[in-house]
């Protein structure tokens, strides 16, 4: 068992989920709750001993995903400004990941209805696709150039205006 | 069951893709068999739905006959544009106009669905509010959809394309003149000009497109705090407790006040005047000219007497109301 069990504290009961390859989780209650989808098997009383079984979801992301759920429900309510500053540095390490995991993590978090977590691996792959050229593009996302050369040179001329360098304000004075 | 990311083509294999779909619901049914609620079907039928576009991820890499549902996640690289359309399509809506041109740029997927993005409505919109009905008779307009059938995304384009400051600009312009704190600011969107004033006492009048100054007037011995303007009229206030008003012919304004002057500002060759000028400054002059402020006053001074015909009243208190200008300048183009 892949324990991922850090103890919220204000939580009564553990929940157990496991992963699509059989792999068992346990989190708070509090942390599960931020996942919709789990929520409701709980309210469902769905959450047996055997564990919600998440058929979509890895043993790697899930993992990942307790951690976040973990971290952010024990500091959901009453958060001071430190504690936002380092929940914060916490999510920007959290997502910090290759680009499989971050697929991993968008399928996953999107099926699971954790909504802070979809907000931040959607905000971290547009992050990357920014600045980049479309070949950049390509290669850091491992995507096919399926346009045929006539094609990509029209499209190419239609979006010309987006490859324009950036001019420097024009200054008065 | 629909495969939600759909590729336009190089679809190789929806044959396996439909095969493992068919297992998927297969496993799931049996996991999900002691859930007896409504809300619970929902979900079992989602997570079936994800878990179609989910496997097809690790498609291309392992063995797609046999029912391994882990393996998904350790597979080798993968695709973006194999995630689910939903999932990418929030992706592209973080990104600015510029940014979704050059995505679209990447692949035939991303290409769909960069240009059809609702984005691109939301971008035209924020910028310049629905856009007015077509003027054109043919058809009705579509709810949700734009005038002329075009898209959201040629509508934009279009419209960043006329009003080029924008183009590749969308850091923020710096309009630099006035030598106190800015109190009011009025956009005069129709007539593309932007009025400002503060405590320097002098309103300037910019071309919101090009950014450059067109005009100024002279100061008015107090602190502006409110403008308002329409294509006829341009209204001031100000601490002084005199109310200014301008009124504008044709690609002139004619002021005016409660001083009793009036002006005619020929702008469009002021903004031509304007433009050579800027060309021919270098950062040195600007640098003194800053340093020594009151030089720099006279010399526009000098420069706005050349197209501003000013007739000043003697005694301005008197509030005598008699208007006299001329405009000695032939108009060449008008920019209102």
């Amino acid at each position: 068992m892949a324990a991922a069990t850090d103890d919220a504290g204000d939580s009564n009961e553990m929940i157990r989920v496991v992963s699509s390859d059989g792999e068992h989780f346990e989190m708070p209650e509090a942390a599960a709750n931020l996942s919709l989808v789990l929520r409701h098997m709980i309210e469902d009383d769905c959450a047996d001993a055997a564990g919600i079984p998440l058929a979509v979801v890895a043993a790697k992301p899930l993992a990942k995903i307790v951690d976040y759920c973990t971290k952010h429900a024990a500091k959901s309510s009453g958060l001071t400004i430190e504690e936002a500053e380092e929940l914060k540095r916490f999510d920007a390490e959290f997502i910090e990941v290759d680009t499989d995991m971050l697929y991993d993590l968008l399928v996953a978090a999107d099926f699971m209805g954790v909504e802070g977590l979809s907000k931040l691996a959607v905000q971290r792959t547009a992050d990357l696709i920014k600045g980049k050229t479309p070949e950049q593009n390509r290669e850091t996302f491992g995507i096919v150039n399926d346009f045929t050369p006539e094609e990509e040179e029209e499209i190419c001329k239609e979006n010309e205006w987006a490859f324009q360098i950036t001019k420097p304000p024009s200054r008065l004075c | 069951m629909d495969f939600d990311c759909s590729k336009a083509r190089g679809d190789s294999s929806s044959v396996n893709r439909s095969c493992i779909a068919t297992e998927g619901i297969l496993v799931q049914a049996k996991s999900f068999t002691h859930c007896r609620k409504a809300k619970q079907q929902n979900s079992v039928s989602t997570l079936n739905n994800q878990k179609c576009s989910y496997e097809s991820l690790s498609e291309p890499k392992k063995n797609v006959g046999t029912n391994d549902n882990g393996a998904a996640s350790v597979c080798d690289s993968r695709c973006f544009t194999d995630l689910p359309a939903a999932l990418v399509c929030e992706v592209l809506e973080r990104l600015d106009p510029k940014e979704l041109g050059i995505v679209s740029c990447v692949s035939t997927l991303l290409h769909t669905l960069a240009t059809d993005h609702q984005g691109w409505k939301k971008f035209y919109c924020e910028r310049w509010g629905l856009p007015s009905p077509p003027v054109t008779l043919n058809g009705p307009l579509v709810p949700g959809g734009t005038p002329d059938w075009k898209s959201w995304k040629t509508l934009f384009v279009e419209r960043e394309f006329r009003s080029k400051s924008f183009l590749g600009r969308f850091s923020v312009d710096v309009l630099r003149g006035h030598s106190e704190d800015v109190r009011t600011v009025f956009l005069l969107a129709s007539a593309n000009l932007i009025f400002t004033g503060g405590n320097d006492s002098v309103i300037r009048m910019w071309d919101m497109e090009e950014g450059l100054l067109i005009d100024k007037s002279r100061p008015l011995c107090c602190t502006i705090r409110a403008i308002a303007a329409d294509t006829r009229l341009l209204v001031t206030a100000g601490t002084n407790a005199f109310i200014q008003c301008w009124r504008a012919v044709e690609d002139r304004i004619v002021c005016g006040g409660e001083d009793g002057a009036v002006k005619v500002w020929n702008f469009s060759e002021a903004l031509e005047i304007e433009k050579r000028a800027q060309a021919l400054r270098s950062m040195r002059q600007e640098n003194r000219m800053r340093r020594k402020k009151a030089q720099v006053e006279m010399n526009a001074n000098g420069r706005r007497s050349d197209q501003c015909s000013i007739a000043m009243k003697r005694n301005q208190l008197k509030g005598d109301k008699s208007v006299t200008w001329h405009s000695k300048r032939a108009v060449n183009d008008k920019l209102l």
